[in-house]
């Protein structure tokens, strides 16, 4: 809580195998989170973008609470698995990587 | 907090599905390409002196498979000609835009690239022929017509293999479909790392152990150029189900994929279950499991003006074939009951060969 | 009118109640009301409960028996009921049960772990009281799902012992499947209009998410796709129906795993790494016990 920051906080998201198809085609998104009193974790992230980013579809993308199994999650280049999925808290300039595995070839 | 890396205690960026282990960027691609490297020993896939045909479909499957096995013969001298080879179906807006990203790998890679077409092979493009069926079984076609048009590809740049990109996800999702139709005779050999044989050219899947979760790793990390965008022509929806099944299941237990392929290669199927005999197609001279090959078939209704001739039950197919004037020697169907249906879906519908 | 069932047949129930944390007046609750149908039937009863199955003396299952079994079985055994009140549900063995579940990390793990632990307690069952055949109430829908989640565990080669008609695995008693013919809707609807009771026990995944356990979510899919695509179960059935056991080429008996009664060969470097495994983890305990001592 009590971030230093006041005026919230930047990333990027990425979306590519696919994936961009259901971001208007958009592959690199530059966005900004708002001050918050929890903080931003992916879980909430992933609400975030299908309220504001999602053009289409959003089953193609999420499952329940999380990305559909078959979409890989990279956070600054490494497996989001490594760094606790859903609960990984984002930080300032943080670039997050979505990949689709599910289209052919 | 950083995890370290298992093997080098770097910095680790994925972890491993098959074995859990977190890797780090360089000993990932060690382990990647090793493992591929010893699936081809354990094989013995490639003889030194060989012609490889590489189908080539822009994707990331094939264009991992070029990369890696170019690494490969040179590092470890396997001493093969590897030939880049790509169908084009003749699919504006998504054949043509993948084709470019072959190209460009042709120039990445330095490796020779031939590209045989629908259109001089059978005289039809998927264009057209989409045009004429529909949207509903042209995939039938596009799956009968791929499979040859390799081959005779590879035979035209002679080459005496063909290797494809099927990853560990793909022969899982295939092992599943073939329970799920029923297809006995697919079940039983799907599983093989190498296929055809009597005479036809070899075909091999080097990536057959690889999860698709690592080959997009390893493309986005050695930021490869290839192609992901779905057919235009969409998929086969009943293979997607299949699709999901199978991510499900990796989701709670990542070794299902490695898991099933291993189901796969030890199921054993009794002795009395009728299979479907292969014999050459009298039109063509290709293999096939009836007098005439389903490409022929196929190929004859287009022609004929009866597009869906070889769409549904095969006798029946065969017999209308009769009455619209095919010669034939002898019309009796040698199928299966699973055997009309399992062509539609043999090799992935969309972008993979 | 009946026909005259021409053999000799009794009904066993297995109380699980400890692998779904049950208290002791919850599971003599549910005993009672599968007693109460059980009763109706005049068939000799058996009741007992998993916890049981450790009780068993080791080799009584995992070998087949010689002609002395009946001695070692009877004497490996504690008192079988016919009552669930006389069964102690809180004993060390229900203690040991649930430890060994809690560290057992997958649903799916747990879930497999149960049914090999019931079939074990089964057949022992069986050769106490002479039984020569156990039937299971598998239907067609329930051996589809098993034939998929087999192939996504890695189990393909059991896959003809696990849902076909009889698997005779364990050499004298055979696990026989006569309702296997039959969709779980049908047996849904005959029991319907015979007024045929039935009771509902909770199992490990109810009320569970669908991606629970892999059996759970090869449930839901399947009985999905069957919505949209009728023939699903009868295909994957009549799939499972064409294969057998692996026939080896040396015409050397078949070897099952003990512990699952699988027959898959397992390639040298899986056993071998298992072996590492042991070894490795028997180390770690000795080094553990030799610091305990230090200190």
């Amino acid at each position: 809580m009590a971030a230093s920051s006041q005026t919230g906080m930047s990333i990027t998201l990425e979306f590519s195998g696919g994936a961009e198809l259901l971001f208007g085609k958009v592959k690199k998104h530059h966005i900004s989170l708002d001050e918050s009193t929890t903080a931003w974790t992916i879980k909430k992230l992933l609400i975030w973008v299908k309220d504001n980013l999602l053009k289409e579809r959003p089953e193609l993308f999420l499952q329940g609470e999380t990305v559909r199994p078959g979409i890989l999650v990279l956070v600054n280049d490494a497996d989001w698995e490594l760094l606790g999925e859903l609960e990984y808290e984002i930080k300032e300039n943080d670039n997050i990587v979505f990949i689709s595995t599910l289209h052919g070839g | 907090m950083p995890v370290c890396c298992a093997a080098c205690s770097g910095k680790a960026v994925l972890k491993r599905p098959k074995t859990g282990d977190a890797l780090c960027r360089e000993c990932f691609f060690h382990v990647f390409e090793t493992e591929i490297h010893h699936t081809i020993l354990d094989a013995n896939l490639f003889t030194a002196g060989e012609t490889v045909a590489i189908g080539a479909s822009g994707g990331k499957d094939s264009t991992v498979l070029a990369y890696v096995l170019k690494l490969l013969n040179d590092k470890y001298d396997y001493g093969l000609k590897l030939i880049l080879l790509s169908v084009d179906e003749g699919i504006t807006g998504y054949r043509d835009d993948s084709l470019t990203t072959v190209k460009r790998n042709q120039k990445q890679y330095d490796l020779p690239l031939k590209i045989v077409s629908y259109e001089e092979l059978y005289g039809w493009t998927m264009d057209a022929i989409v045009k004429e069926i529909g949207l509903k079984n042209n995939c039938t076609f596009c799956g009968v017509f791929r499979r040859q048009a390799l081959d005779r590809g590879a035979v035209l740049v002679e080459a005496d293999k063909i290797v494809t990109g099927h990853n560990a996800d793909d022969i899982a999702e295939t092992v599943l479909m073939n329970v799920l139709r029923g297809d006995i005779a697919r079940l039983r050999r799907c599983t093989s790392i190498t296929t055809g044989n009597e005479g036809y050219l070899p075909r091999c899947k080097p990536l057959k152990y690889t999860y698709e979760k690592e080959i997009v790793m390893y493309a986005y990390f050695k930021k490869l150029d290839y192609f992901s965008t779905e057919c235009i022509y969409s998929p086969n929806a009943y293979r997607g189900y299949a699709r999901a099944f199978l991510k499900d299941l990796e989701a709670i237990r990542s070794s299902s994929i490695i898991d099933i392929i291993h189901s796969g290669e030890s199921l054993s199927i009794k002795k009395d279950v009728k299979m479907p005999t292969q014999m050459t197609c009298l039109q063509c001279g290709y293999i096939s499991s009836n007098k005439v090959c389903k490409a022929c078939v196929l190929l004859e209704g287009l022609n004929k003006g009866l597009p869906k001739l070889g769409i549904g039950k095969g006798l029946k197919a065969r017999q209308k074939l009769v009455a619209a004037g095919m010669t034939l020697t002898n019309t009796e169907s040698q199928s299966t009951s699973t055997e009309s249906t399992a062509v539609l879906n043999t090799d992935k519908q969309s972008l993979e060969f | 009118m009946h026909k005259r069932l021409r053999f000799h047949s009794g009904i066993v129930y297995i109380d699980e109640g400890a692998v779904t944390n049950k208290n002791k007046e919850k599971r003599l609750q549910v005993s009672d009301s599968v007693q109460s149908i059980m009763r109706r039937y005049d068939f000799p009863t058996h009741i007992a409960t998993l916890e049981q199955v450790f009780d068993l003396e080791r080799s009584s299952v995992d070998e087949n028996p010689t002609t002395d079994v009946g001695d070692r079985v009877a004497m490996a055994m504690p008192s079988l009921s016919a009552d669930m009140g006389d069964l102690t549900l809180d004993s060390v063995q229900t203690k040991r049960l649930k430890y060994m579940l809690a560290n057992t990390k997958s649903v799916t793990a747990k879930e497999d772990l149960v049914q090999i632990l019931r079939h074990r307690l089964l057949m022992d069952i069986a050769r106490r009281y002479g039984y020569d055949k156990i039937m299971l109430g598998d239907c067609s829908t329930k051996l589809s799902i098993s034939i998929l989640a087999d192939l996504a565990k890695g189990r393909g080669a059991s896959i003809p012992l696990d849902t076909n008609f009889a698997d005779r695995r364990y050499g004298d008693v055979f696990f026989l499947r006569p309702m296997r013919e039959f969709t779980s809707k049908e047996i849904g609807i005959y029991n319907h209009f015979h007024n045929i009771d039935s009771v509902v026990i909770a199992s490990l995944t109810t009320k569970c998410p669908v991606n629970a356990s892999i059996n759970r979510l090869t449930e839901t899919f399947v009985t999905g796709l069957q919505v949209d695509f009728p023939s699903t179960v009868n295909t994957v059935f009549r799939t499972g129906e064409k294969l057998c056991v692996t026939d080896s080429s040396d015409n050397s008996p078949v070897q099952y795993c003990i512990l699952c009664r699988d027959t898959d060969n397992l390639p040298g470097f899986i056993i071998e790494e298992a072996r590492r495994r042991i070894r490795r983890s028997q180390m770690k305990k000795e080094f553990e016990g030799f610091l305990l001592e230090e200190d």
